[in-house]
């Protein structure tokens, strides 16, 4: 345990914390933008299994955000090029890859073995099919997106305080919406994704360990170029019925070939 | 009634941060409607509406001085 001293040193971090992170598991879907700085401080931090679903290979334009990567891994996939660089950095953990789309097909069996699931997705459609499969597995999952040069974050669907907010309850899907630019339309300063993710991962952190107050039943929005930043907060639809094992089939998610 | 409106993301490319004028006892709902007829480009946009940083419910009346922030959710990743 002599690599977590510094973080077990904290107070109300402790030992018992470590444990838990040690013993818990966490998905990062997306091993983009977002993901990668996610997946390198949850891998420093001792979760201990990550499990990583992209079904993209690294391109020369990701490298200035997806920092996992470097030029020699151009054209490999991504889920093998950040398995092998993790497990440099942390040889003791376990590292489950998934070279596929997150999909109808996979996501209710893929989600359910893990504790808490972490959105580095970059389309709405995606953020739709990881909040349904959450709900129907009782699984919280910790929502981050960004736009240019700002950006959102939020803890969904989990029981706090005796409210369990999810994404359709802020977002409900509706026919003519059009989806905001994604990072290779809208275009992003690659830092940013930098700060996002790893506020993820702090969040996954907080939500595993309970050793502080995450950002649940909220949204944090933030302005990375003058951190101005903006909460609100938010709250079930009493209207909505909450998505199970037969209904998660027949949701509205949006362009289906746009999923990660 | 005046009230402060906010915006977020693309929204920003619709309208600004800017003070409102409403008639007394408006709901959400009708101060939405209204934002619709004004922004028609508004109805392709999802977007949250807080009232003084809570999500509101639709028949909520604003009062005076309510800050009404309209947030979409964002895509990048």
């Amino acid at each position: 345990m002599n690599r977590y001293l510094r973080q077990i040193m904290l107070s109300d971090f402790g030992l018992h914390s470590q444990q838990k992170l040690k013993a818990s598991a966490v998905l990062v879907v997306g091993a983009g933008g977002l993901g990668c700085p996610a997946l390198q401080y949850l891998n420093a931090a001792g979760i201990g299994t990550i499990g990583i679903v992209d079904a993209d290979r690294v391109s020369e334009n990701n490298l200035h955000r997806q920092i996992l990567y470097t030029p020699k891994d151009i054209g490999r996939y991504k889920v093998e090029a950040a398995r092998d660089l993790l497990g440099m950095q942390n040889p003791e953990k376990k590292i489950r890859i998934y070279p596929e789309h997150l999909s109808e097909q996979n996501a209710l069996d893929i989600i359910a073995e893990y504790d808490i699931i972490l959105d580095g997705t970059d389309h709405p459609a995606c953020r739709y099919l990881i909040a349904d499969a959450c709900e129907v597995n009782n699984k919280p999952w910790v929502y981050a997106a960004l736009y240019a040069h700002e950006g959102q974050l939020a803890v969904m669907n989990h029981l706090y305080e005796g409210v369990q907010c999810n994404y359709r309850d802020v977002f409900p899907w509706t026919e003519n919406q059009l989806p905001p630019p994604a990072c290779h339309e809208a275009g992003v300063l690659g830092v940013y994704t930098g700060i996002l993710g790893s506020m993820q991962a702090a969040e996954a952190i907080k939500v595993l360990t309970g050793y502080r107050e995450a950002m649940s039943n909220r949204i944090l929005y933030i302005h990375f170029g003058n951190y101005a930043s903006y909460s609100i907060e938010i709250r079930p639809d009493r209207n909505r019925i909450r998505v199970n094992e037969k209904s998660f089939y027949f949701q509205p998610r949006g362009t289906q070939d746009q999923l990660t | 009634m005046n009230i402060q409106l906010r915006v977020f993301g693309p929204i920003t490319d619709v309208l600004q941060n800017q003070e409102m004028d409403l008639a007394e006892q408006t709901a959400v709902s009708q101060f939405k409607e209204m934002l619709l007829l004004q922004f028609p480009t508004l109805n392709q946009q999802t977007f949250v509406i807080a009232v003084n940083h809570k999500m509101a419910e639709a028949d909520l009346i604003l009062t005076k001085g309510d800050e009404v922030a309209l947030l979409p959710p964002f895509s990048g990743g």
